[in-house]
């Protein structure tokens, strides 16, 4: 099964996508998998962004204790109201994050709480499934590229 | 590590710019930023210090379009490249698919791209990636400047692997999207997971 439609389909039929302004689940390179709002350059930002900060703090909890597992960590910047919210988890051999954005919250604390169970439902979720990680397809997705189809990529710009 | 999606028919990667401190990395992704259309980027995210120097990274999304139905997208990354920066670009290098290396052409600079590129050959490897396998552009950058080294000398003593190298000058978008095409190619061409299984 792919990832993508398999993270969007727990999402949507469960309407966790409702919970937070903004949700967004990110691989552990930046790459935005899933959110629940629809601005592409906006949640690769997003994505990129907290990759960095997840992987700063690690660092930085690093220098604390070695070897130190990481899973069980939250991250969080907030005030009474407003703030984000990041969690780890892992499918497979990866590692994603799954991150709330919100403002004018009532009761943050009841937030941060519902998403961790999301959190909990959305790794049983996957655990069911065979995912499709691309390790089974065989060789390069392409075996060659001419050159007037890199033209035609970079014709948006003034070479 | 390049992300497809073959059902949307989505293809991510990640380029990043090393290099050393102010050797042009920003200014590269500055001039795609400003040359590309609205609807094919996503806002230039820099996390500098007040002096505007990169302290963390800088970060371009880029739509460049569709290669035999699969949409393609591109994430530039630059890394800080002053010295004491080597915990943040050790991270910003996981899941890289694609490297430029930004080198200053400067007589005076050789001794920082030398280190620079070291350092990345390092980072590299700690991460279990080989230099050699992994796809690399060498850009030589500042070449309007006075008292800047040879092609010939930079080719040697940087480019012992062999791998496709542009001259450029950065601030004046000379070679900037020369490079990117060509690690965007090179990239590309990297992709492991044909369409058969």
């Amino acid at each position: 099964m792919n990832l993508n439609l398999l993270v969007k389909q727990f999402f949507n039929e469960n309407e966790y996508n409702k919970i937070s302004d903004r949700l967004v689940v990110i691989r552990q390179d930046g790459i935005t998998l899933y959110s629940n709002y629809d601005n592409k350059f906006e949640e690769s930002s997003i994505g990129a962004l907290v990759s960095g900060l997840w992987q700063a703090a690690e660092s930085l909890s690093s220098l604390l204790k070695s070897g130190q597992d990481f899973f069980e960590f939250r991250l969080g910047f907030d005030t009474s109201s407003d703030g984000l919210y990041v969690l780890p988890f892992h499918i497979m051999d990866g590692t994603y994050y799954i991150c709330s954005i919100y403002k004018d919250s009532q009761n943050p604390a009841k937030l941060k709480r519902n998403l961790r169970l999301l959190k909990e439902n959305l790794e049983l979720f996957l655990s069911e499934y065979t995912l499709d990680m691309n390790n089974n397809r065989k060789g390069y997705l392409f075996n060659e590229i001419s050159d007037e189809e890199m033209d035609q990529l970079f014709s948006f710009d003034g070479i | 590590m390049s992300f497809v999606n073959y059902h949307t028919k989505e293809i991510n990667c990640k380029i990043v710019y090393y290099g050393p401190g102010l050797g042009g990395k920003t200014t590269n992704i500055q001039h795609v930023y400003q040359k590309t259309a609205a609807k094919n980027k996503g806002q230039m995210v820099t996390l500098n210090t007040e002096n505007e120097r990169t302290l963390f990274f800088d970060f371009l999304p880029l739509d460049l379009g569709t290669i035999r139905g699969f949409k393609t997208r591109f994430h530039l990354y630059t890394v800080p490249g002053q010295v004491f920066y080597e915990a943040s670009r050790k991270l910003i290098l996981r899941g890289v698919d694609g490297i430029v290396f930004v080198a200053d052409s400067q007589v005076e600079k050789m001794e920082a791209n030398i280190e620079s590129f070291e350092g990345l050959k390092n980072n590299l490897a700690e991460q279990g990636h080989d230099i050699a396998k992994i796809p690399l552009v060498l850009q030589w950058n500042k070449r309007d400047l006075p008292n800047i080294i040879s092609e010939v000398d930079l080719e040697k003593k940087l480019n012992t692997l062999d791998v496709p190298s542009f001259s450029a000058v950065a601030i004046k978008g000379e070679g900037v999207f020369e490079t990117l095409k060509t690690i965007s190619k090179l990239v590309l061409l990297n992709i492991k997971g044909g369409l058969e299984r």
